[in-house]
This record gives C-alpha cells, structure tokens and sequence, in this order.
C-alpha cells in the first residue's frame, strides 16, 4: 500500500511504522546490542522550518509518552509531541537515492529540503 | 522607580535563586559568586542611599543634554526599549542554539555573544545579547520595543525541552551609557570591575551586597562605546547615587537615537525587522554558516551562496533646499530619477543637534547605495547616501 493510501486509512489520533521502518529499527537495535528497546518519536524546535523530527532507541517508556506497537516495535511518542504527529507514517526508503527514515506527517505544512524539518 | 509585581518577583528569584550551588557557597555567599563572577568587597553604604528608589533627575532639555554629552563624551540613557530575560533549564542553550544563527554552543560560562533569532523565511525576529552563566542558565538582553516576538519565537518552539523563559524586565534596572568616552566614566562608577581587557560582548559583574548584583554588558547598541548597565533591585539605589555623584543625568531615548544613526547602528523594530533578513542588515558577523540547521537557515544559506541579497542599510543625509522644508519620516519609500520604482525605504531619522541638520538609514538596492548618490523620497525630499561609518 503506498504511503498516501496508509495514510488515508489510518485514524488520525494514531502514528503509523511501516513494516519496513520498523524492520530496520529492530535490525539497528540488534546491531547495537539493544534486544529489548522502543523507538521514540519526537518533535523539538529547529531545523530550518522551525520543527525537527527525533528518532532514538530507548529502553522504555516516560510517563508523559503514548505507547503504541506498531509491525513488532514498541512505538513512544511524548503526548507534547503527538500533536504535530498524529497521522503521520513513518517509512524507510533504502537503495543508493535513499533518504533512510522518512516521515509523511499530514501536520506538515512545509517541509526543508532534507525532510528533516517542518512547519505546521 | 523600581517595583516589582509579586508574580515577576517569583520567576525572577527563581532565576537568581534556584540556581545549582557551588559546594558550601549560600546565597549569602553572594548571588555574584552564582553568576561565576568573583564578589565585590561590600561598598559602605549611607543608610539614606538604600531607602533611595533610584530615581535620577532628567536634563532640563534637548540642548543641555546634548551639551552635556558633548562635554563628557558619555549619555545616561534610561531605554524605553528592550527586556531582559531568564532561559533556564537542561535544554535551554540547545534550543536557543537551534533557533538562532550563530553558534553559542560553545559560549564559555561567564561570556556573552549576539546571535539573531530568525523565521521560517529567513527574516529577523529579533537579535538578542545570550549571557551564559552556565549550560542551564543564560540571560537573554534584547533592545527589541516589544518583547513578545522572542518570547513567541522561542516558545512556540519549546516542546520537549526543559526550558523555560522568565521576564526580569521588573527585576533588573536597566541604563545605557554610550558615547565615546564611556569606558573612562564606567571605570569610575564601577570601580571594583577589572575593565583591563573590554571588546564587545564582554561582560562583568559584582555582587554590591547580598542580592546587589550590578551587571555591565559591553555592547554596540548605539556604537562601538556602549556598555549597558544592569541592576538588581537591591543595588539600583547604589547604582543610581553613583552616577548622580559623577554627575550623570539620564537623558532622552532622543539622544541614543541620534548617536546610533550616527554610527549606523541598526535596531530592532526599525532597521531590524521581519521584513529584512540578517544579510541585508549587515548582521553576516552574527551568522556561523557551519553550524547547520537553525530556524530559517535553508533561505539564508541559499542567500548568500547565490549571492541573491538585493539590498543594504546606509546611511542617508537630507538635502534641504529650502528653510521650511520638512524633514523626511520613517516609513518613506525612497526611488531614483532615472528609474520609475522604488529603490528603497527609510527606516530612522534624527536632527543631529550641533547643525540642525537630519540624518537616517535606508535600506537601499544595492546599485543606489555608493556613498553621494542623490535619490529622492516619496515626499519629494532629496536625500544623499553617506559613507559607511
């Protein structure tokens, strides 16, 4: 299913891993000796449009975080984060043009060039 | 006078207060030794001057004032400009560094540096003086007339972090003194500052007594000799009995206006606006084009690698041709006779005492901007553009 449809069908008060993304982030866990491990999913100001994505592979749970499990992953996003993340679908896209993870956040109203930034 | 309003009072103390302390040092240790800055010896006070609230008496007028300046070569300015503020927290300094354009990651404790606060479009929101006292705990000294876009900018983008921006606009007395021989007055008042080695950005401070910090930022808000005085509530009475005994009289915002166009030094809600960005207002030195992304950071990259700025601030001199000609205003369009569009605008303006005549900064394209060329305003004034200062 392509990301515009997944994104279509998913409810808007949820984030979305793809199989693929979260195949890779269990294999970079593996490769980091991190067996038991969650995937945040953030938002922190910067980035040229003024908001940037964090990913990083945590132990557990905060207490302000929602928790989803999505393809096999724990997901953790902080609830001041969800706002700026709802309905978004996280992808990886590999091969030689590859931009490696990859996020279609409806909220985004412009993107930076290295996708790594946005504005709502 | 100085007040301060019980919900100000909190956050500010919570600043100056809350602060992680050096092993056995207190508060009555001397909040000065919090700033990492060593502690004056106390200074014997008459019990009359810490029931005095601070207040100075103005000049009588524009002229005496000016004389005044002229004769001493330093103003006492009382801004009605600019705020002062606390970013405290784990993650303040990383924000402020990821919004802004220059790098202050790597500002050392105890110091200050400029950097520009910019939009999404890559134009000024503010530029604002970042004083670290340590990872968690900087200042922020802005001359902005109003304090709410940093605020704004600042916050809308705090999400996750732990950081959090404190008004100290009622705790901290503020006054310029600006003109070329501050540095020799600011000895004198200040006496137990080491002055030996003073560029911009440098920053000193003292604990006058407990609580009585005196902060003095070394600036270019109104060119190369201007050093902006701070004071904690404590010490504004000492503060002020001292510049009244060098005989010190705060001035008119007037006269910081003239001495600032007459530096060409740009300020924010005039020259420094979200309608330019920090290229066309001369501000290249506050931008590290390594530090990689800030908010803004893609336009202003692309700016200056394709060379796209369009247009410079000058400075400008009226041509009156006339005894009752009037003089020109901010907000003029500017355009040149041999073209029929605008080629710029007027952003200050001020009547230079000494000879009545007016001075001001544009913005001007840059094939109208070589020093003597003759263009005329909206208004019909003729004015010249002048070398840079």
């Amino acid at each position: 299913m392509v990301i515009a449809e997944q994104q279509q069908s998913i409810p808007i008060n949820t984030v979305r891993v793809t199989e693929k993304a979260a195949s890779k982030a269990m294999e970079f866990a593996r490769k980091a000796g991190r067996d038991r491990c969650g995937l945040k999913i953030a938002v922190q100001g910067g980035g040229c449009s003024g908001l940037q994505y964090i990913l990083e592979l945590v132990d557990g749970p905060d207490e302000a975080d929602k928790v989803i499990t999505e393809n096999g992953i724990d997901v953790y996003i902080p609830k001041r984060a969800f706002v700026f993340l709802a309905g978004t679908v996280l992808d990886f896209s590999d091969g030689l043009n590859g931009r490696g993870f990859e996020f279609h956040n409806p909220n985004a109203k412009r993107t930076c060039g290295c996708g790594d930034s946005f504005a709502v | 006078m100085l007040t301060i309003a019980p919900s100000a009072q909190v956050a500010s103390r919570d600043f100056f207060i809350n602060l992680p302390l050096d092993s056995q040092a207190g508060i009555k240790g001397g909040l000065g030794a919090l700033f990492g800055f060593g502690v004056a010896s106390p200074t014997p006070l008459d019990s009359h001057l810490r029931e005095n609230d601070g207040s100075l008496a103005p000049h009588s007028s524009r002229d005496d004032a000016y004389r005044d300046f002229i004769a001493r070569g330093s103003a006492l300015i009382e801004p009605q400009f600019g705020s002062v503020f606390g970013h405290v927290g784990s993650d303040a300094l990383d924000l402020l560094h990821r919004l802004t354009t220059n790098s202050i990651l790597d500002l050392p404790n105890g110091s200050a540096r400029r950097t520009v606060l910019t939009n999404e479009k890559g134009r000024i929101t503010d530029v604002i003086w970042v004083f670290k006292r340590s990872d968690k705990e900087l200042l922020l000294v802005s001359d902005a007339p109003d304090a709410s876009p940093m605020r704004n900018g600042i916050e809308r983008f705090t999400i996750i972090e732990d950081a959090e921006l404190n008004d100290l606009k009622d705790f901290l007395k503020r006054w310029y003194l600006i003109g070329p021989g501050t540095e020799g007055v600011i000895r004198e008042l200040l006496p137990e500052l080491d002055f030996s080695d003073t560029e911009i950005g440098s920053i000193r401070g003292m604990d006058i007594f407990d609580g009585g910090i005196v902060l003095a930022l070394r600036t270019d808000a109104a060119g190369p000799q201007s050093w902006l005085i701070m004071a904690a509530e404590a010490a504004v009475p000492e503060v002020a009995s001292r510049f009244a005994s060098a005989g010190l009289q705060p001035t008119s915002n007037e006269l910081f206006d003239f001495v600032r166009i007459k530096n060409q030094v740009p300020i924010v809600g005039k020259e420094l606006t979200e309608d330019v960005n920090p290229l066309e207002a001369g501000l290249i030195d506050l931008i590290d084009f390594d530090k990689g992304c800030y908010v803004g950071q893609e336009v202003i990259a692309r700016l200056d690698t394709y060379d796209k700025v369009q247009r410079v601030l000058v400075g400008f001199t009226q041509i009156v041709r006339r005894e009752d000609e009037r003089f020109v205003s901010p907000g003029e369009r500017i355009s040149s006779p041999d073209v029929g569009r605008d080629v710029g605008w007027v952003t200050s303006v001020a009547n230079d005492p000494k000879n009545d005549e007016l001075i001001g900064m544009s913005y001007l394209r840059k094939a109208y901007c070589e020093s003597g060329t003759q263009l005329t305003t909206s208004e019909g004034s003729v004015i010249k553009v002048l070398p840079n200062a």
